[in-house]
């Protein structure tokens, strides 16, 4: 089994442990938005260390997270060499490279940073919240939103996550097999694509059934008692903190 | 689908749903090199495709609507790892609401006509077209390109992939769907409970097609 501790709670009893979820969340999407606006490298770093306050705080194991991020290490390394090649613009001065553009490079450093960042606070978010809470918070958050079936959709957002690591479980499984029999050697992408696509498609199907029959098993339904939330006045000062890295990040002027 | 009155829950089906917008953001991050072109092949839109073909128009629509509305909220799940609602307004957001359009049309031709090979093909065809017809005029909005530039960096280099994955989901499709049909939807409750047993399903499959083409 490929060990995966990103996107898994860990239990621990930390302010972020205890903070309400709800406000949790709004952090989040607070802190991914402040980041998909930051362009200078001022932005970066507020950000940079509003995650790595989080991170410390959690108290999750950081040796572990991070050797869990080599595969998206692997996604901002193609993404950065292909933008470097890619985007025209005016050569770097003494860069040992040819065809290496500036703008391409800034580019790509912008993207990884960006990548980076939302995956850290994603990997925080989910390491101190337990999926129970989150489907809970979800729920909460659609139940004035019209039209939307709330406790079904946070039921499907619950089991994507859900998925999520089974999927890369088998993916990482299955591919260290047919790597000990030599399959990536085959040049042929239709072969490579259905070699990859058929066995994690039917086995990840017989696990989806699993999960059916254990939850009509155990009575599955929609109406359940409501989550009671409590917030703490800790929370709204993280909260604010959040706010703060957003604003900063909007109106600090990009050199 | 057919046999279930539509308004009812189906927890199997909306599982599946689940399912397979997490294959779809499994799909953004699993790049496959092709060698005939310097675009790697993405695998998010082969899941999409793969998901109108299982799930049909309506929880096809369903699981990527799903998966749209989790970049929405700021996870880093379209490809290449962008989000929020500026992976919408940007180049590439005619794409990511192609993939509504695609999706749809292929449940809905899949839906519409008996499983075959050909019906397929022509269903994921059409699906990809509407997906270009959509992206490449919003590409071309956005950055403000002329038609031949949009179509260089919008199509052209997507072509052998494409190609490459329309095939691959027929493959697939020609394996795994029967199974699945027998196990979910036309039928509420396996005939046998299938999910348990540790055959392989793609040997057990495969006699079945053969006969039925």
């Amino acid at each position: 089994m490929a060990p995966v501790t990103f996107f898994h709670c860990i239990p621990r009893d930390t302010l972020l442990h205890r903070m309400d979820a709800r406000l949790k969340l709004l952090c989040l999407v607070l802190l991914s938005v402040a980041v998909s606006f930051a362009v200078a490298p001022a932005h970066y770093l507020a950000a940079l260390c509003a995650v790595m306050a989080a991170l410390f705080t959690a108290e999750l194991p950081l040796p572990a997270l991070l050797k869990d991020m080599k595969i998206f290490g692997v996604i901002i390394a193609i993404v950065l060499v292909v933008d470097a090649f890619s985007i025209p613009g005016p050569p770097i001065p003494n860069f040992p490279v040819p065809g290496v553009s500036l703008p391409g490079v800034v580019t790509g450093l912008r993207f990884a940073g960006r990548l980076t960042i939302i995956i850290m606070a994603c990997a925080v978010m989910t390491g101190t919240t337990s999926l129970l809470t989150f489907k809970n918070v979800v729920e909460w958050y659609l139940r004035p939103v019209p039209f939307i079936p709330e406790a079904r959709v946070a039921m499907m957002i619950n089991l994507t996550f859900v998925f999520i690591p089974l999927i890369f479980d088998q993916y990482v499984e299955m591919m260290s097999a047919q790597k000990a029999r030599c399959a990536d050697l085959r040049k042929n992408p239709i072969r490579r694509i259905s070699f990859i696509v058929l066995p994690l498609l039917s086995r990840t199907l017989r696990r989806t059934d699993e999960i059916v029959y254990a939850m009509e098993a155990r009575c599955y339904s929609e109406t359940r008692t409501r989550p009671r939330f409590k917030t703490h006045p800790a929370d709204w000062l993280i909260l604010a903190a959040a706010a703060a890295a957003l604003v900063f990040i909007l109106y600090y002027p990009c050199a | 689908m057919s046999k279930n009155p539509p308004e009812a829950f189906n927890l199997r089906m909306t599982v599946y749903c689940a399912l397979f917008t997490a294959l779809i953001i499994i799909g953004s991050y699993i790049s496959i090199p092709v060698p005939i072109g310097p675009v790697p092949i993405v695998l998010a839109d082969f899941f999409i495709m793969t998901a109108g073909l299982f799930l049909g128009c309506k929880y096809g629509l369903v699981s990527v609507a799903l998966y749209l509305g989790l970049g929405i909220i700021g996870l880093p799940v379209f490809a290449g790892g962008k989000a929020g609602l500026a992976a919408f307004f940007g180049p590439t957001g005619g794409f990511l609401a192609g993939y509504l359009l695609l999706v749809a049309l292929v449940g809905w031709i899949a839906g519409k006509t008996r499983p075959a090979v050909l019906t397929h093909a022509l269903a994921l065809m059409a699906g990809t077209l509407l997906l270009y017809a959509a992206g490449i005029p919003w590409l071309k909005l956005v950055t403000g390109m002329a038609w031949g530039a949009a179509l260089t960096a919008g199509l052209v280099p997507f072509i052998p992939g494409t190609i490459i994955k329309i095939i691959a989901v027929l493959a697939v499709a020609r394996v795994l769907l029967p199974q699945f049909r027998q196990r979910s939807g036309f039928q509420q409750y396996p005939r046998e409970s299938v999910s348990l047993s540790h055959r392989a399903p793609a040997a057990d499959a495969a006699p079945q097609i053969n006969k039925g083409d």
